[in-house]
C-alpha cells in the first residue's frame, strides 16, 4: 500500500505552491534575501490552511543546499529539502507540542538546541500544535526562546494563538493565516486533480462546490477531494458532492421553501418526513435551510448578482425569484428559528422534533407585520383615541384592565430609584432627600469610603431652594470642615442619586437660631401626600385617556 | 457476519468498494451517523475484509479486489472475537477515560507499534465525539501523516462534537438512518408485535440499535399506560403521576444513570404522543406515530389549542434537556406534570 492521500503528496515544496497567503510568504521570502531572519516565529490561524507546510517550506528554504536564486525559494531536490518534506530531517526537528506538552520534554529540546546543527545551515524546531504545551513548558522556553544560538530558529504552529502566554507571543514574529477563498481553492484543486487523478472528469460547478464546501480550508477541499476521487469515479459532479455529504438536493430546499411560503403546514410537514425518510441528517439539512435563506436575505438587498453570494450562475434566476416571495423580516425571523432549532436538536438529543415545529411555526406564521408598520398601527390608534371600548373582545379588555391596573406602580418605583434625567423636572421635598440619603451614602462610598463614613454622621435637615442644609453635630468641628472640602463629591452624588442639580450648605446644629427657623418654615411641604404624585404623571394620564380608565388602587412593585 | 449483514448503508459500502478497488484506501476514516445503525458492525467488516486470509487484500494477490470476507478463516474469526492483535478498539464510554493526553498515548502506541501480523494496524474509537479536547489534539499530527499501514477510524454520533482541526483531517464517511419500513422489519423478526414494532422504528429515527434498546427497557405496554396516564391528567394527580414515572424508572435500575435512560425514552414517548396532537391540529394526516391510540390524539387535538400543544411540547424538550444536564429528576418530573395540567387542564 503504497499509496498515499492527496493532502499528503501534494504538500506544497515551495512558496509559490502556497496558495492564498500571498502577504506572509511574501515577507518570509524578503527576509530571507536580505538576510533579516527574525529567532522565533509564530504562525497562526484556524486549520487546514498551510501553517504546517509553510513552517516546512521555510526550513527549507533556509537549508537547501542549492540555495536558490532571486526568489529565495528551496529547490526540493536536494536532500536536505527532501528530508524537511519528508518530517525526518535531523536538523528541522518537528515536534507535535500535544503529544508531548511536558516540561521535561522541553528542557531536552533546550539543552540539544546548544549543538550546533549536523549539516544543514540552521537548526529549525516546529513545535505543532503550540497551543497544548504547559504553561511550565512554555516558561521553560522563555530565556532560550529570547536569545537562542545564532544557529536556532523556532516556529510555533497553532489554532489557538490566544493559549500561548503573552510572555510567548510577545517574543515571537507572528503571522496569522487568513482563510483562503472559495476561488483560490477551486483553482488548486483543478491543478491537484489533474495531477492525481487525470482520467477523471471534474464539473468545474462540481470543483467550486467542494471549495465552497470546505469553507476556507485547502485541506478540508482535498480531503473531499481524494473522498470524491474515489467515490465518484469517471466524472465528479455538484450531485456526487452533495451524495458524497449528505447534503439534501438544493431543489429540494427551495421546494420546501416554497411551501411555507404558501402556508401550507400540511405540506411542509409531509416533505420533511420525506427527507427523513431518506434518512438525510437534520442538522447538516437545517444548516443548508439557513445557508439558502441567507442568501435570499443578501439576494433581497444586494441583489442576486451579488458576489457575496457563492453560488453557480445557473442558480441564481431562482434565487432572485425566491427572494420576491419572502420580505427580509422574514427571513430574519425564520433564520433565528431555525439556528435555535438546531441548539434544541444539540441539546435534548431529539432530532425530529425541533424540526418540524419551527416549520410549523414558519408556515403558519401568515403575513408578518414589520416592526415599522406595527408602530404606525399603534400610532393611528393613538391618533383616533376614540376607541370604542365595546368593540375589544373579552380576552382583550381584560389585558387593558391589567394594564391599568399595574401602571400605577411607575411613580412608586420612581421614587426609590431615583427619575431618570428626562423625566419632567419637578420640586423635591426634603423626605425625598432624606429617604435618598442612605443610597448618596453608598454612592459616595465607592468613591471615597473614609469621606462615607463621615457623611454618616450627618443628615440633611432643611431643603431650601435646590439647596440642602446638612446639620453636622456642635462639637465635630472638624467634620465641618471635611465637608467643606470635599462639598464637590457630595453634590456629585446627590445629583447622581436624586437626578437633580443641588447645591449643600454646611451647618452647625443647634446654636444657630436662624436655621431653627428655617427648619420649621420648611417642614408643611413634607407633608404632601405620595398618592397625589403619581397624578401628575404623565404617562399615566395617557393610558387613562386612551383607555379611559381610572386609578384603582396603588400598589408597591418591588424596585 | 458479513457486509451483507448490515442492513442499508449503500452509500458507504459503495465507497469503500470503490477505494479498495482502485487502490485508494486512506488511512483515516470519520463514520458519521446516529448511535445504533451499524457504524461499528460497518468498522469490523472492514478489519476483517482488510485481514481475511482469502480476500483480496492480502499481499500478493492481485490490488484490483472487492471489499469482501468470508468470516471463517481464523483472522476473521478473531476480529470477530476481539482477539486480533492488529485491530485495536477503543471505546470512550465505556472507560470514560479518555481525557487527557495520557490516556490517547495507548491508541498511539497502537497505531506506531509494526503490525503484528497483517500489513495494517487498525485502531477503531467508540463514541469518538466524547474525546476530550486534549485528547483529540493530540493525536492531531498523527492523524494527518500517520505510521505506514496505519487505518484509525472514529465513530461519532455528532460529528460536530470534534474538534474542526481533527474534521478537517479525516475522510467522512456518513451513515444514514435505515428507512422505516426497514428498521420494521428488522424488529418483527426479534419477535416484536407488528404495533409495537411500527412504533418504534418510527421513534428511534431509523436506527435499528436504538429501537431495540428502548424495546429492551421499557415495553410497548408502559409507552401505552404512559400516554394513557397523561391523557388523563388532573390537577389532583398531578404530582402521584410524577411520583409514579419516577418509580417506574427506577424500577430494577441499577444505577441513576440507568433511570435517567429510562426517564429519557419516557419522555421520548410523550414527546411524540403530544407531537401528534400538535400534527393532527395542523390536519396532517398519515404522518401519525401513536396509532395505536388513535382515539385518545384526536381527542385530545379537539381539546386542546395549539398554542397549549406547542407550550407543552416545548416543556417536554426542556424536561429532556434538564435530565441530560443531570438535574434533580424528582424537581424535574413535578414541574412537569404541573406544567402540562395548567396548559392541557382549563
Amino acid at each position: 500500500m503504497a499509496y498515499q492521500v492527496i493532502s499528503r503528496k501534494f504538500r506544497p515544496k515551495n512558496f509559490h505552491e502556497i496558495v492564498g497567503q500571498e502577504p506572509i510568504v511574501t515577507t518570509l521570502q524578503n527576509s530571507i534575501l536580505t538576510d533579516r531572519l527574525a529567532h522565533a516565529y509564530l504562525f497562526a490561524g484556524p486549520r487546514g490552511i498551510g501553517k504546517t507546510t509553510t513552517a516546512r517550506v521555510l526550513a527549507m528554504a533556509l537549508n537547501c543546499q542549492n540555495k536558490a536564486g532571486a526568489d529565495s525559494n528551496p529547490c526540493g531536490k536536494c536532500d536536505i529539502c527532501q528530508s524537511i518534506h519528508r518530517g525526518d530531517d535531523i536538523d528541522v526537528i518537528e515536534k507535535d507540542a500535544a503529544s508531548v506538552p511536558f516540561v521535561e520534554d522541553v528542557r531536552t529540546l533546550r539543552e540539544n538546541a546548544t549543538y550546533r546543527p549536523m549539516r544543514a545551515r540552521f537548526k529549525v524546531y516546529i513545535i505543532d500544535e503550540a497551543h497544548m504545551l504547559s504553561t511550565a513548558a512554555f516558561n521553560a522556553f522563555l530565556k532560550t526562546l529570547e536569545e537562542p544560538p545564532g544557529h536556532v530558529k523556532f516556529i510555533f504552529c497553532t489554532t489557538a494563538p490566544q493559549k500561548l502566554p503573552e510572555t510567548v507571543r510577545s517574543r515571537c514574529q507572528r503571522f496569522d493565516f487568513r482563510n483562503i477563498s472559495t476561488k483560490d481553492i477551486a483553482k488548486r484543486l483543478g491543478q491537484i486533480a489533474e495531477a492525481a487523478a487525470p482520467q477523471t472528469e471534474i464539473e468545474p460547478q462540481g470543483l467550486l462546490e467542494i471549495a465552497r464546501r470546505a469553507k476556507g480550508a485547502v485541506r478540508d477541499a482535498e480531503v473531499l477531494l481524494e473522498q470524491l476521487i474515489s467515490f465518484a469515479g469517471e466524472r465528479i459532479t455538484v450531485k456526487s458532492v452533495y451524495q458524497v455529504l449528505g447534503l439534501v438536493a438544493e431543489e429540494r430546499i427551495s421546494e420546501i421553501l416554497d411551501v411555507v411560503a404558501k402556508k401550507d403546514v400540511a405540506g411542509t410537514l409531509k416533505l420533511l418526513d420525506e427527507i427523513y425518510r431518506q434518512g438525510k441528517d437534520p442538522s447538516d439539512f437545517l444548516n443548508q435551510v439557513i445557508e439558502r435563506l441567507r442568501d435570499l436575505l443578501v439576494a433581497s438587498s444586494c441583489g442576486a448578482d451579488s458576489p457575496l453570494i457563492e453560488r453557480p450562475t445557473d442558480e441564481r434566476p431562482r434565487l432572485k425569484e425566491d427572494a420576491e416571495k419572502f420580505s427580509s423580516d422574514f427571513l430574519l425571523y425564520a433564520i433565528r428559528l431555525l439556528a435555535q432549532a438546531k441548539r434544541e436538536i444539540k441539546e435534548t438529543m431529539e432530532p425530529r422534533i425541533p424540526v418540524e415545529m419551527a416549520f410549523v411555526k414558519l408556515a403558519r406564521m401568515g403575513d408578518l407585520v414589520s416592526l415599522a408598520e406595527a408602530i404606525e398601527r399603534l400610532e393611528s390608534l393613538e391618533a383616533t383615541s376614540e376607541v370604542a371600548s365595546g368593540d375589544f373582545s373579552s380576552e382583550e379588555k381584560g389585558l387593558f384592565r391589567k394594564a391599568a391596573e399595574e401602571s400605577p406602580i411607575e411613580p412608586a418605583s420612581q421614587e426609590t430609584r431615583a427619575s431618570g434625567p428626562t423625566s419632567a423636572p419637578r420640586a423635591l421635598s426634603l423626605a425625598e432627600v432624606q429617604e435618598a440619603w442612605p443610597q448618596v451614602l453608598k454612592w459616595v462610598e465607592r468613591e471615597e469610603a473614609p469621606l462615607a463614613r463621615s457623611l454618616a454622621q450627618v443628615e440633611p435637615i432643611v431643603l431650601k431652594e435646590k439647596e440642602v442644609l446638612l446639620g453636622v453635630p456642635e462639637e465635630a468641628g472638624l467634620l465641618a470642615e471635611e465637608l467643606r472640602i470635599k462639598k464637590a463629591s457630595v453634590e456629585e452624588a446627590l445629583g447622581e442619586v436624586l437626578s437633580a442639580a443641588l447645591k449643600i450648605k454646611v451647618v452647625k446644629l443647634t446654636t444657630d437660631e436662624a436655621i431653627s427657623s428655617e427648619i420649621s418654615q420648611t417642614k408643611e411641604p413634607q407633608e404632601t401626600p405620595r398618592n397625589e404624585a403619581s397624578s401628575f404623571d404623565p404617562m399615566i394620564e395617557k393610558v387613562k385617556e386612551i383607555f379611559k380608565a381610572k386609578i384603582v388602587g396603588e400598589e408597591r412593585g418591588e424596585g | 457476519m458479513s457486509f451483507k449483514d448490515i442492513k442499508g448503508q449503500k452509500e458507504a459500502k459503495e465507497f469503500f468498494q470503490k477505494a479498495v478497488s482502485k487502490d485508494r484506501l486512506g488511512f483515516f476514516y470519520i463514520f458519521a451517523g446516529p448511535d445504533g445503525v451499524g457504524k461499528g458492525l460497518f468498522a469490523r467488516e472492514l478489519a476483517k475484509s482488510l485481514f481475511c486470509e482469502s480476500g483480496a487484500l492480502r499481499p500478493g494477490k492481485p490490488s484490483v479486489g472487492t471489499l469482501d470476507n468470508c468470516s471463517s478463516c481464523p483472522a476473521c474469526l478473531r476480529i470477530d472475537s476481539d482477539n486480533h492483535p492488529d485491530v485495536n478498539w477503543l471505546d470512550v464510554r465505556e472507560s470514560a477515560e479518555l481525557v487527557s493526553v495520557k490516556d490517547a498515548r495507548p491508541l498511539q502506541d497502537a497505531l506506531y507499534l509494526k503490525p503484528a501480523e497483517g500489513p495494517f494496524k487498525v485502531a477503531i474509537v467508540r463514541q469518538a465525539d466524547r474525546l476530550s479536547i486534549a485528547a483529540a489534539n493530540s493525536l492531531l499530527k498523527t492523524l494527518e501523516e500517520p505510521p505506514p499501514g496505519a487505518l484509525l477510524i472514529l465513530l461519532a454520533a455528532a460529528l460536530e462534537a470534534l474538534p474542526a482541526t481533527v474534521r478537517s483531517r479525516g475522510q467522512v464517511v456518513r451513515f444514514y438512518p435505515l428507512p422505516r419500513d426497514v428498521v420494521e422489519k428488522m424488529l418483527c423478526q426479534r419477535g416484536l408485535g407488528e404495533e409495537e414494532a411500527r412504533y418504534l422504528a418510527a421513534i428511534s429515527q431509523g436506527s435499528p440499535g436504538r429501537a431495540l434498546e428502548i424495546a429492551q427497557r421499557d415495553g410497548f405496554q408502559e409507552k401505552r399506560n404512559l400516554v394513557e396516564a397523561f391523557a388523563h391528567l388532573s390537577k389532583e394527580n398531578d404530582l402521584k403521576v410524577a411520583e409514579e414515572l419516577y418509580r417506574r424508572a427506577g424500577k430494577d435500575a441499577q444505577n441513576s444513570m440507568e433511570r435517567r435512560k429510562r426517564l429519557l425514552n419516557l419522555i421520548t414517548y410523550l414527546l411524540y404522543f403530544y407531537r401528534d396532537i400538535y400534527l393532527l391540529r395542523e390536519e396532517a394526516q398519515g404522518l401519525l406515530v401513536n396509532e395505536d391510540q388513535g382515539d385518545l390524539v384526536r381527542r385530545l387535538s379537539q381539546r386542546l389549542k395549539s398554542g397549549a400543544v406547542e407550550k407543552i411540547i416545548t416543556i417536554l424538550l426542556e424536561t429532556k434537556r434538564n435530565l441530560l444536564y443531570h438535574s434533580n429528576q424528582h424537581l424535574v418530573l413535578a414541574v412537569l406534570t404541573k406544567e402540562i395540567v395548567n396548559l392541557a387542564v382549563p
